[in-house]
């Protein structure tokens, strides 16, 4: 199966006073369509660094970002908008849901950007809404939502549009450890009833068992790839590759 | 994004910081105001010239006159501008079908003046002379009749007279020492008349005119419609030629001419075209003036004026840019979070650019339009006042369609320019930075 996102020998600098600062030295790694990936790593570790990377808002100092065929490394901030816009859908750790808008507003934006008709966006966002049983809360604002509630209309949101790939920023790091698990059970379960790639950032080792592969980072670099599938009964869905790629990607 | 949902949110972001976005408005509305009220102002001063010109018919009619009827000077000019002249000629009957003859002239009526001339009916006689006329004058001077009505078209011995209104008054005893605007009080189209020519070339020793005396009845008495035409007492020019001719020993002292005219009218068929046959007359070697001249060096100065008001009103537009500026900025300030989450979830840059445009631009179109509200209660309140007051009727605030639209185009434009440079800078926040911001 060819991997819907490549990364080659990625590298960012950044510049802390006259300091350099290497947040990603020489990242190689393979995804594969339909996986559930998890980052995982201490503070500092570069792995917020390279799922901004994944997300096209961050450009690395150096490598190449392969993602459904088309280069993140040489796209400028509209391309990389359009990119967005067509391909991912992101979960914030901080909800990051507009006040002032209802979780049903809120849910149809990323349609409303990509300028679907109010009547279509309306029945698509209700749906997704119920699926994650927020039937209830439809008109609510943020502020009238719990923590649990808000980060559900945070997943409506990023999956409303029925994305390939799926970013989450410690998307549990605001809540307890119950919500959690049952936020992180309704983002597996929808993102695999899409048939969306998951990529997760988090530091929190339950949620990381329950990724189909972990990748561990240190220091900016990949220094451990966890395959949990191996010791699952059901049948790898991608190939077991424990070893970082190595072929160059064309220009 | 589809256009209504932009507009929508645009909206809806406004109508969150209500009072912001009010008071950045009553700028745009005081900005608005000022200008409009200052323009109509001019506009209004303008119009009152026009308006109380137009209505005497005043407006579409030239006066010309000849160099040479009271000088044989060969070389004698017509000024067609400060620089350029044209030999002058002699306002003749040739002359009058010539300039009958040009584009836009609707009738030419010259006529002769005769000072000397008395008008009496049985002890009562008027000061005003004799204006000599064709019965073209009828429609050239715009008569409008209050009794009978223009010259028989067979005129015979009798000289046909047509009284101004005005002049009625002036009728009275010659000993009166009375001297009250009274008409008196006569039947006047049945009345007998006579017309006295005073030669005072062969006055006696006491120094008494010679009079000579020929029948005259009135044919009809011209309303007074604020013109001039109801300051004269007019006869016919045909019969008056005709008595000259019959009494050429009487009349051959009075340098009277009869094969040339000193004046006349021309009535032209529109305003606008009055300035055009004005010049091609004097092109002809006539001398020509008219309101519309006047009107035009008039509407010069108040253009001036207008605009010199309307800087007034501009400076405080300048004002209401910087503020809807200011309050876009602020604004994008607050809202850096939300940009970058917009910008994340895939809102395309153009659209975010828009967003904000289209904030800054309802601003400037909603002031816009409460400030024209404004303006025409400002000038209904100028109006009354003035007109209470009495004062010069020609000072009123005029606000006509186009000052409306160019009242509202102009705000919303300021809205937009001043809503630029706040728009792109939320375009270019970096999406990364803008979701850390906490």
């Amino acid at each position: 199966m060819e991997p819907i996102i490549k990364l080659r020998n990625l590298v960012k600098v950044y510049h802390v006073g006259d300091e350099k600062l290497r947040a990603l030295d020489g990242v190689n790694l393979d995804v594969y369509p339909g996986e559930f990936l998890c980052i995982v790593g201490r503070s500092g570790s570069g792995k917020s660094t390279l799922l901004n990377m994944l997300a096209g808002l961050e450009k690395p100092t150096r490598g190449a970002i392969q993602i459904a065929g088309e280069r993140l490394d040489k796209m400028n901030e509209s391309q990389l908008v359009r990119f967005r816009l067509q391909h991912v859908g992101f979960i914030f750790q901080q909800f990051n849901l507009f006040p002032s808008l209802t979780a049903l507003e809120n849910v149809t934006m990323p349609l409303v950007y990509r300028g679907v008709a109010p009547k279509v966006r309306k029945k698509k966002a209700l749906a997704i809404l119920k699926q994650l049983g927020l039937s209830t809360h439809v008109k609510h604002k943020p502020s009238q939502m719990s923590g649990g509630q808000q980060q559900r209309v945070g997943i409506a949101r990023a999956l409303v549009a029925s994305p390939e790939i799926v970013f989450a920023d410690e998307p549990t790091g605001n809540l307890d450890s119950r919500t959690s698990d049952e936020i992180l059970g309704l983002i597996k379960e929808i993102a695999r009833k899409n048939g969306a790639t998951l990529i997760m950032v988090t530091h929190d080792n339950s949620i990381a068992e329950r990724a189909d592969r972990v990748v561990r980072l240190l220091d900016g670099k990949i220094i451990e790839i966890i395959d949990n599938r191996q010791n699952a009964q059901e049948q790898p869905q991608a190939p077991q590759n424990n070893q970082s790629p190595k072929e160059e990607l064309p220009a | 994004m589809r256009w209504t949902d932009l507009l929508r949110m645009s909206a809806q972001n406004l109508w969150r910081r209500k009072l912001r976005t009010i008071l950045t408005m009553v700028g745009v509305m005081i900005g608005t105001a000022s200008i409009v009220v200052m323009v109509s102002l001019g506009i209004g001063i303008n119009q009152g010239y026009i308006d109380s010109l137009s209505e005497t018919g005043e407006l579409t009619r030239i006066q010309i006159s000849s160099q040479l009827y009271w000088s044989s000077n060969n070389n004698a000019v017509v000024y067609l501008d400060d620089e350029t002249t044209v030999k002058a000629q002699k306002l003749d009957d040739t002359m009058i079908r010539k300039i009958s003859a040009l584009d836009h002239v609707e009738s030419v009526s010259p006529y002769m003046s005769f000072y000397n001339f008395q008008v009496r009916t049985g002890k009562l006689q008027s000061y005003y002379g004799l204006l000599a006329v064709n019965s073209s004058a009828i429609k050239t001077l715009n008569f409008e009749f209050k009794e009978g009505g223009g010259f028989s078209s067979s005129a015979g011995e009798t000289l046909e007279l047509i009284l101004g209104e005005n002049t009625l008054a002036s009728f009275r005893k010659q000993s009166s020492q009375v001297w009250d605007n009274e008409a008196p009080d006569l039947d006047w189209l049945n009345e007998k008349f006579t017309v006295v020519l005073q030669d005072y070339n062969n006055a006696d020793s006491d120094g008494n005119p010679k009079e000579y005396e020929f029948k005259a009845r009135v044919v009809g008495i011209v309303k007074d419609n604020g013109g001039d035409a109801a300051y004269n007492i007019y006869t016919n020019i045909d019969t008056m030629k005709r008595i000259i001719q019959k009494h050429k020993s009487v009349f051959k002292d009075q340098n009277i001419k009869t094969d040339q005219y000193e004046q006349g009218y021309v009535r032209v068929d529109d305003f606008n075209n009055v300035l055009d046959v004005q010049s091609q007359i004097k092109e002809l070697g006539i001398d020509a003036w008219s309101y519309a001249q006047m009107i035009q060096s008039m509407q010069q100065q108040s253009r001036s004026l207008q605009l010199m008001l309307g800087g007034i009103g501009a400076v405080a537009m300048l004002v209401a840019a910087i503020s809807i500026a200011n309050t876009m900025l602020m604004s994008i300030y607050e809202r850096t979070k939300e940009i970058g989450v917009m910008k994340v979830l895939g809102c395309r840059m153009s659209s975010i650019g828009a967003m904000f445009l289209c904030e800054a631009a309802i601003i400037g179109l909603v002031g816009g339009i409460v400030g024209l509200a404004f303006s025409y209660g400002i000038g209904a309140v100028v109006n009354m006042v003035l007109g209470a007051s009495g004062a010069y009727s020609s000072f009123r605030s005029v606000i006509p369609l186009w000052l409306c639209l160019v009242g509202l185009g102009f705000s919303t434009m300021v809205g937009v320019l001043a809503g630029l440079y706040p728009s792109q800078r939320a375009m270019r926040l970096s999406a990364l930075a803008a979701i850390r911001t906490e």
